[in-house]
């Protein structure tokens, strides 16, 4: 374990220096994805579409850039074992340290874009609360979700080469059906439950109820459904992965 | 023969037995997967029971200064054998103990991250190979790899511009620069070139004697008999003999000659 995340740490720091080399407009690019969506998405669904949210900008900030973290996370990482095939038949490497570098890389971009995005909205409303210091027990849940999906996705990659292709769209037509830009209020009574299975929601719905009108009853509630969502998660790829480590050599 | 010295155990394998699932009709891809469940459900959710045994009922033992020569066709369970021993493949059946640090290598023109300089890429290479060490030590073992790997300047350029041969420099420069408890090579001395192979041969055969145990595959029987002082011979998953290298080489070409190789 202890060598799994010192080996973890080691691929990040060495993945963020290839991508950036310490440049500024390295720093630039991770918030540049990140701002355009947001700006797109602020004038098309504030000021054209005229959705009616209570401080819109801050609403969408705290569920678009958790989003795309996790979008982008699960677009990278699914095709890393087997682009990787000869790193890991050359000699003993954990073939998760591959997978968990790559998500601790995209987390790191997320907490920088999110934290440039965040403070100058905020303070456009008011200054931010204490809840805030709560957001780090959703945003461990997010990290360790989306660990256990790449793996699954990218042990998937492995043995169906299209994976990546469906995972794209997959993503693409949930971004609709996410309360991102919004809310579920706007939704119909009777459609309303299926958000408790829609599993990526419910880490931006507890993540968000830290920055966005803090309610402690409906945050316990939301981190509850997340924590669960998570065990399950963590549950299907370690059995994905004791099943299929062994054909993964065989396939990559 | 189990061991040729009656000093502390590096190894045990017991019954060790590795299978894969034979699957006739392979399908890649999600589209197709699900074409066929559509088209023949029946078929698609009663999956072959078939196996591939690739490794059958091996036993072994290493004791602290065997070196252990693997011979065998491709296809034999060499490669396979090497990484359940290192902890790449869990057995289908069987055990595999070791009693201390095994360091194994398939490929020696590996870089981490192409995109890096060579300097960088031992650096993390040397992350990977020796997790435990200080920091002191990681830096003198890296100086030293560098030195003797003899590129100069090259080291300083993206790793990703290397050839080949460059990339075996590195590589073999940085994993011979430690000993282990068990060490594992598995043809590493293809891909140098004639000039730097005397070189890091040299280097190689020294790593391999200062360390607890080794175990070197190759398809050069010279190499066999100038690295090890034990061999066994594998054939079809099995082990057909364990002696020393000159009785096990003589047999392995009597078999090859004879045709009893499958």
């Amino acid at each position: 374990m202890r060598t799994l995340v010192q080996t973890t740490y080691e691929l990040t720091r060495a993945q963020l220096k290839a991508r950036y080399r310490n440049t500024f407009a390295g720093l630039v690019w991770v918030i540049l994805n990140p701002l355009i969506m947001f700006g797109a998405q602020a004038i098309a669904f504030k000021h054209i579409l005229k959705i009616d949210i209570h401080n819109y900008y801050l609403y969408l900030v705290c569920g678009l850039t958790p989003w795309i973290f996790l979008i982008m996370t699960i677009q990278m990482t699914t095709p890393v074992l087997l682009h990787s095939g000869s790193l890991l038949k050359s000699f003993k490497i954990n073939p998760l340290v591959l997978i968990f570098s790559q998500v601790a890389d995209n987390f790191l971009n997320f907490l920088l874009a999110f934290s440039i995005m965040y403070l100058p909205i905020q303070l456009m409303y008011s200054p931010p609360s204490w809840s805030i210091m709560l957001a780090i027990i959703p945003l461990v849940l997010l990290i360790v979700s989306v660990c256990a999906v790449c793996t699954i996705l990218s042990l998937m990659q492995v043995f169906l080469r299209d994976t990546n292709y469906v995972v794209s769209f997959v993503t693409g037509v949930l971004f609709f059906v996410t309360p991102i830009f919004f809310s579920e209020d706007m939704v119909s009574e009777n459609y309303r439950w299926m958000f408790d299975f829609h599993l990526p929601y419910l880490y931006i719905k507890a993540f968000r109820s830290c920055f966005y009108e803090f309610n402690l009853d409906f945050f316990l509630l939301a981190l509850s459904k997340a924590s669960l969502s998570t065990i399950f998660l963590v549950s299907i790829a370690s059995w994905t992965w004791k099943r299929n480590k062994n054909e993964l050599y065989l396939r990559i | 023969m189990n061991s040729t010295s009656e000093s502390k155990s590096v190894l045990e394998v017991n019954d060790l037995n590795i299978h894969f699932d034979l699957d006739y009709h392979f399908i890649a891809s999600v589209r197709e997967k699900f074409i066929q469940a559509i088209k023949d459900p029946i078929d698609f959710f009663s999956p072959s029971k078939d196996k591939l045994h690739v490794l059958k009922g091996i036993q072994l033992s290493l004791n602290h200064g065997d070196r252990l020569g693997i011979i065998g066709v491709n296809g034999s369970g060499k490669t396979t054998l090497c990484r359940c021993i290192a902890g790449m493949y869990s057995p289908s059946k069987g055990s595999v103990n070791i009693n201390g640090e095994v360091r194994a290598i398939f490929d020696t023109s590996v870089g981490i991250l192409p995109e890096l300089t060579g300097r960088e890429n031992a650096q993390l290479l040397s992350q990977f190979l020796f997790p435990s060490i200080s920091k002191d030590e990681r830096k003198a073992i890296i100086d030293d790899a560098l030195e003797f790997s003899e590129l100069g300047h090259f080291l300083d350029t993206p790793y990703r511009t290397y050839s080949k041969g460059m990339q075996t420099r590195l590589s073999l420069s940085l994993i011979s620069s430690k000993a282990t408890d068990l060490l594992i090579l598995d043809e590493v001395f293809d891909g140098a070139d004639e000039f730097f192979q005397e070189k890091i041969s040299k280097r190689v055969l020294k790593m391999i004697h200062q360390s607890g145990a080794v175990i070197f595959v190759s398809h050069s029987p010279d190499q066999v008999l100038q690295a090890c002082n034990r061999a066994i011979f594998l054939n079809n998953g099995h082990i057909e003999i364990d002696g020393s290298p000159e009785e096990v080489i003589a047999h392995y070409r009597k078999a090859n000659i004879g045709g009893s190789v499958k």
